[in-house]
C-alpha cells in the first residue's frame, strides 16, 4: 500500500500521522484545515517534516482527519 | 446590493457567458440577495465558505428545484454525519489508485468510438462524449447495457430537467422508467450467488449503522450517480471543445503538444466553464458570509461560475489559459470544495483527460461548423450544450489496438480498504 507517515514525539507522547495515497485524491482539505501540518504536492496530500506539535496543532490534525472526503488521514495518538 | 439591482441573475438564461454581471455583483457585495429571494455566494471565498461549514448551510433538500421536499438525506442532499457515512461506501470505487487502472479500457473506448465518425458533420454529444462518458463510467460502475446508452442519456437529462425545476410533464415519466429499471436492478442484485461487481451491488448489500440501506434510498443515490457521472463528463468534455474553438490561440497552444496540456485543459475549462454552475445550499441559523447577513432558512446559491471567475482568486479570470500554474494559484472550484466535494473527481479527471486528448489526437483539424451557435440547457445548477456541431476530416489513424482484450471487467471494484472513524 502506498501510504505516507510521520510520527513525532510530542512531550511524554507521540502523535502518528498517515496519508494513505491510494485513497488520497490531493484536493488540499486537510491543509485548508490545519495548514500548519498538511501541504499538498504532485497530487498528494504529505505531512510537513516541521511541525510543532502544540495542542493547538493537534486538534486540527483531528479534524483535517475526520473532514477528509477521501478517508485516506489516519491518527495514531497513545492515551496519555 | 438586494433584488432588483443585483445584476447576475443564474435563473436568466438570455445571457450565455454572464462574466461582466458577475464581476459587476461582486465587486458591490460578493453575497446579496437576488430577484428570486436566494442569497447568491459569487466570490471564490465566499463560495468556499459556503461549501465548506455544512453546519451553517444545509444541503437537506436545498438541490432539487422541481421536488425540494422528496428524497433528503441521501448524498448531495445529506448532511454529515449521514452524508459522511454514505460516502464513505463509493470510495473504493472512486479511489484514484483504482480509477487510474481504466486508462487502457478508457483509450480503447474512445479510439473504438472515433473509428465511427466519418470526415463531414459531427455531432459531438451523441457520437462521442457522452457515449464515451457513459461507457468508461456508467458500464462499468452501474454496468449500463451498452446498446441502451440512448436511454439511459434520456434518463439523465430527465433528472437534470427535475432538479433545475422544469414541470413534470418535462421529466416525471422518464425519471419514473428510471427509477423502475434500478429497483428491478437492485432486486435482482439482492437474490444473485453472483451478482456483478458494480456500485448497485455494493449499495445493495452494503450496511449503515448495523441497517441495510433503505431501498429508495439506494434508488435516489443511484439517481445522482448516473446524472453527476456520465452528465457532468459528458459536458465537462463538450465545453472543453467549444472553449478551444472560441480561443484559437490556445486551441494552437494544445494543439503543439496534447498530451502534455490536457491536463491543464481539463482544469482551467472546470474553472472557467465547468459542468456545474452552482449548487444550492439552506443556512441552518442566522448566519452572514462576506458581512452580508443571511437569516435562517434561507436558500443560499454556491457559484462555482462565479468562484471560478473571481479575480482576486484568478489573474486575468475572464480570460480562458490551459497552461495556469496550478501549483501556484488557489484550487479551481469545479468540483466545489467541502464535505461534498466530488466523490467522482478522479473518475472525471480520467474521462476528460482520455476523452479530450484522443479526441484531438485523431482529429487535430477538429472545428465547430461554421455559423452554428450552440445553446445551453436551462439549469442554475448544470452548465452544459444541447448540441455541439462540428466538422471532422483528416482523421489519423488510432494508437490502441483495436482487438485489444480489455474490458472493464478486469478493474474490478477493489477491496480498497477504508479505515473507519471514530
Amino acid at each position: 500500500m502506498s501510504e505516507h507517515q510521520r510520527t513525532a514525539t510530542v512531550g511524554d507522547s507521540s502523535i502518528t500521522v498517515t496519508v494513505n495515497h491510494e485513497l488520497c485524491s490531493g484536493t488540499g482539505q486537510c491543509a485548508m484545515r490545519a495548514p500548519a501540518a498538511f501541504y499538498v504536492e504532485d497530487g498528494k496530500a504529505w505531512v510537513r517534516p516541521d511541525v510543532t506539535w502544540d495542542d493547538a496543532v493537534r486538534a486540527t490534525v483531528h479534524l483535517a482527519a475526520e473532514g477528509c472526503p477521501w478517508w485516506a488521514i489516519t491518527v495514531d495518538e497513545p492515551p496519555r | 446590493l438586494d433584488g432588483e439591482d443585483v445584476r447576475y441573475d443564474p435563473m436568466d438564461y438570455a445571457v450565455p457567458n454572464p462574466w461582466t454581471e458577475l464581476a459587476a455583483d461582486r465587486q458591490a457585495c460578493p453575497v446579496a440577495r437576488n430577484r428570486h429571494g436566494f442569497y447568491q455566494a459569487l466570490s471564490y471565498d465566499a463560495v468556499s465558505e459556503v461549501l465548506r461549514h455544512p453546519e451553517r448551510f444545509s444541503s437537506r433538500s436545498g438541490n432539487n428545484l422541481a421536488r425540494p421536499g422528496k428524497n433528503t438525506d441521501v448524498l448531495i442532499y445529506a448532511d454529515p454525519p449521514v452524508h459522511s457515512r454514505q460516502r464513505r461506501l463509493m470510495i473504493p470505487a472512486f479511489a484514484p489508485a483504482r480509477v487510474n487502472r481504466l486508462e487502457p479500457y478508457a483509450r480503447k473506448v474512445a479510439d473504438d468510438l472515433l473509428d465511427g465518425v466519418s470526415d463531414g458533420a459531427f455531432e459531438l454529444i451523441e457520437q462521442y462524449s457522452n457515449p464515451f462518458a457513459m461507457t468508461t463510467m456508467g458500464c462499468v460502475l452501474l454496468s449500463i447495457p451498452i446498446e441502451q446508452r440512448p436511454t439511459f442519456r434520456r434518463w439523465t437529462l430527465a433528472i437534470e430537467a427535475e432538479t433545475a425545476g422544469a414541470p413534470a410533464e418535462a421529466w416525471e415519466a422518464d425519471v419514473a422508467e428510471c427509477e423502475e429499471y434500478f429497483r428491478r436492478e437492485l432486486r435482482a442484485r439482492a437474490e444473485m450467488d453472483d451478482p456483478p461487481d458494480d456500485l448497485m451491488t455494493v449499495l445493495v448489500r452494503s450496511q449503515l449503522e448495523n441497517q441495510p440501506i433503505e431501498e429508495d434510498a439506494v434508488l435516489f443515490m443511484l439517481r445522482i450517480l448516473l446524472s453527476a457521472g456520465n452528465g457532468t463528463t459528458t459536458d465537462l468534455i463538450t465545453n472543453a471543445v467549444w472553449l478551444l474553438d472560441q480561443h484559437p490561440g490556445q486551441k494552437r497552444r494544445f494543439l503543439s503538444d496534447v498530451p502534455g496540456m490536457v491536463g491543464g485543459l481539463v482544469d482551467e475549462t472546470l474553472r472557467y466553464d465547468g459542468p456545474i454552475r452552482g449548487i444550492f445550499r439552506t443556512a441552518t441559523r442566522d448566519t452572514a458570509v462576506a458581512g452580508c447577513p443571511i437569516p435562517a432558512g434561507s436558500r443560499v446559491y454556491a457559484s462555482l461560475m462565479g468562484g471560478g471567475h473571481d479575480e482576486t482568486a484568478f489573474e486575468g479570470a475572464d480570460d480562458f489559459i490551459i497552461d495556469r500554474d496550478w501549483n501556484t494559484i488557489p484550487p479551481q472550484l469545479g468540483f466545489g470544495t467541502g464535505p461534498h466535494q466530488c466523490v467522482g473527481l478522479n473518475f472525471a479527471r480520467l474521462v476528460g483527460r482520455v476523452g479530450l486528448e484522443t479526441l484531438y489526437s485523431r482529429l487535430p483539424n477538429l472545428r465547430v461548423r461554421p455559423g452554428f451557435q450552440p445553446v445551453h440547457r436551462h439549469s442554475p445548477i448544470r452548465r452544459g450544450f444541447h448540441a455541439l456541431e462540428l466538422i471532422a476530416d483528416a482523421k489519423q489513424p488510432r494508437t490502441t489496438d483495436p482487438s485489444m482484450a480489455v474490458t472493464p471487467h478486469e478493474y474490478k471494484i477493489a477491496k480498497v480498504a477504508v479505515p473507519g472513524r471514530r
